[in-house]
């Protein structure tokens, strides 16, 4: 028992001397488990590396926005992609859900001010939660908006991120329940990467779908239209440590070309280069910056 | 979101249906998966020792090893698909995790036992089915029973994983808590899950306990 301790803290001592050592000119970005932030997160990677000295280490798959949000907060992150509402209900209160560029300018303010993390300007795309039926089934039942579920809503089984269901306040299930006026039979939730095989598997009837996602397209697969404006659309940002800037200035200038140059189209394009075809992140996004001619 | 001390205490009494709930479909969970393991690992391992072909035996062991070291999370996403996403294809990936450490336990609890009992038990004239029920099952139980109880406290913190795949239980709480940084149901749903594994295991030591005393003076006859 005591030979393995002394085993297990000599390794710990070991990987803390090797990552102090591999410390001095790294950055690190931060992505979360679905393509578009490793695929954006590579991207951030080749543009430094190209037009600086600075090396740039991407962690991928860091299980929720909040972990990514609070490496940043203990400077073991510096740059991540995110979105503003998830971002500010997890760690303040939103003042105005239902508004994008309030929200945006809210975001800013107060990662700014709590916890020196700048977000930069929108990225070009909104990643919103829709809810998603099979083309047939659409057709079948004749549904077009979330309206349309009310009468049936009670039989169908309806599939969620881990999250939904139980995000309080203004965008989740339960004001979601208090604005239509109806509740899903049944709800399961499970990994946001798997909705889109449960609906297509027909496991569930109906399930929460990212508007990036590229598997819509692909499945064939009807996003309702929210006729009563109950998703709010979540701009997608840049954050970047403000010591990190302050250290590398050069680091603003690079990171603002992303600004806009992203729409929904582009970003499900990409999404659909690594989610269907199975392509690397990495060269996803070297690829696209090559298109750009953002490299040199 | 804005946490105080005092949430951390009243997350439980504000959301106990809910704990309540993923703690019955965790039971449920584990229950379940570890039943089913029992039901073909004891018996499989019985088997195992009772053949004498050695490939057999080492193929057996093989196939589950290799349940034991597939990647919770791919074999939860693997199965979904087959079996729905739902408590059926986390109840099947739960099953095969148990299979392993049950069946190993089986099996040296039975190679354990000292040949010369078995000789004096045909010496007495039992035959095979009446050696094994009298004798070398009681004989084996502890064995058994270490094996179970290492098995429930792992499979009580596996099936936090069925979250993923829409199998409910305490993991359910966990992820959505996690995501949304809710720190006090992410404790209070953890602690939850370390009571049923805490309990499991003082239950299952007590029934240890139990079979060994009545197994005790069997031995003590031949």
């Amino acid at each position: 028992m005591k030979k393995n301790l002394i085993v297990i803290v000599s390794l710990l001592f070991l990987t803390l001397l090797i990552s102090a050592c591999s410390g001095g000119n790294t950055l690190t970005v931060g992505t979360q488990t679905y393509s578009e932030t490793k695929t954006i997160g590579f991207m951030y990677k080749h543009l430094i590396e190209d037009n600086t000295d600075l090396s740039v280490n991407v962690k991928t798959d860091m299980s929720t926005d909040t972990l990514v949000l609070e490496g940043m907060m203990n400077d073991e992150i510096d740059i991540a992609t995110t979105y503003t509402g998830t971002a500010l209900t997890s760690f303040f209160s939103m003042k105005h859900p239902k508004d994008r560029e309030k929200t945006m300018e809210q975001t800013k303010n107060q990662f700014a001010e709590e916890y020196n993390i700048k977000v930069l300007d929108p990225l070009g795309f909104a990643n919103t939660y829709s809810l998603a039926v099979r083309e047939d089934f659409a057709k079948k039942h004749n549904l077009s908006s979330i309206s349309d579920l009310k009468d049936m809503a009670s039989d169908l089984n309806f599939g969620s991120d881990t999250s939904w269901l139980e995000r309080q306040g203004d965008d989740g299930y339960k004001a979601f329940k208090e604005l239509y006026n109806f509740e899903f039979g049944e709800t399961s939730p499970m990994s946001p990467n798997l909705v889109y095989d449960a609906l297509n598997e027909k496991d569930k009837n109906i399930v929460l779908a990212y508007s990036t996602d590229a598997r819509i397209d692909v499945y064939d697969l009807k996003t309702l239209n929210d006729d009563k404006n109950f998703f709010p659309p979540y701009d997608a940002a840049t954050f970047v440590r403000e010591e990190s800037l302050d250290e590398y200035p050069e680091l603003e200038e690079l990171l603002n070309k992303f600004v806009g140059k992203l729409d929904l189209d582009v970003i499900r394009e990409l999404n659909r280069k690594v989610d269907i075809d199975g392509k690397n992140p990495k060269d996803v996004a070297e690829q696209f910056l090559k298109d750009e001619n953002l490299l040199k | 979101m804005r946490v105080q001390i005092q949430d951390y205490f009243t997350v439980f009494y504000d959301r106990m249906p809910d704990l309540v709930n993923g703690l019955y479909e965790h039971v449920i969970l584990t229950v379940l998966a570890i039943t089913l393991g029992c039901l073909i690992a004891i018996p499989l391992g019985i088997v195992l020792t009772r053949i004498s072909v050695g490939w057999v035996r080492s193929l057996t062991f093989n196939v589950t090893n290799v349940f034991q070291t597939i990647p919770s999370l791919a074999l939860l996403a693997m199965l979904a698909p087959l079996l729905g996403f739902g408590m059926k294809a986390a109840i099947v990936a739960l099953f095969l995790y148990s299979l392993m450490p049950i069946l190993k336990n089986t099996y040296a609890g039975f190679d354990a036992i000292d040949p010369d009992i078995i000789q004096s038990a045909k010496g007495m004239g039992l035959h095979s089915f009446q050696r094994l029920i009298q004798i070398e099952f009681p004989l084996a139980i502890p064995y058994i029973m270490s094996g179970l109880r290492l098995t429930t406290v792992y499979i009580v913190s596996w099936a936090v994983l069925a979250g993923l795949i829409g199998g409910g239980g305490l993991g359910e709480i966990i992820l959505a808590a996690l995501s949304l940084n809710n720190k006090p149901l992410v404790i209070a749903s953890s602690i939850m899950a370390m009571i049923l594994a805490l309990v499991a295991d003082f239950c299952l030591g007590k029934v240890v306990e139990l079979f060994s005393k009545r197994s005790q003076p069997k031995t003590q006859q031949i």
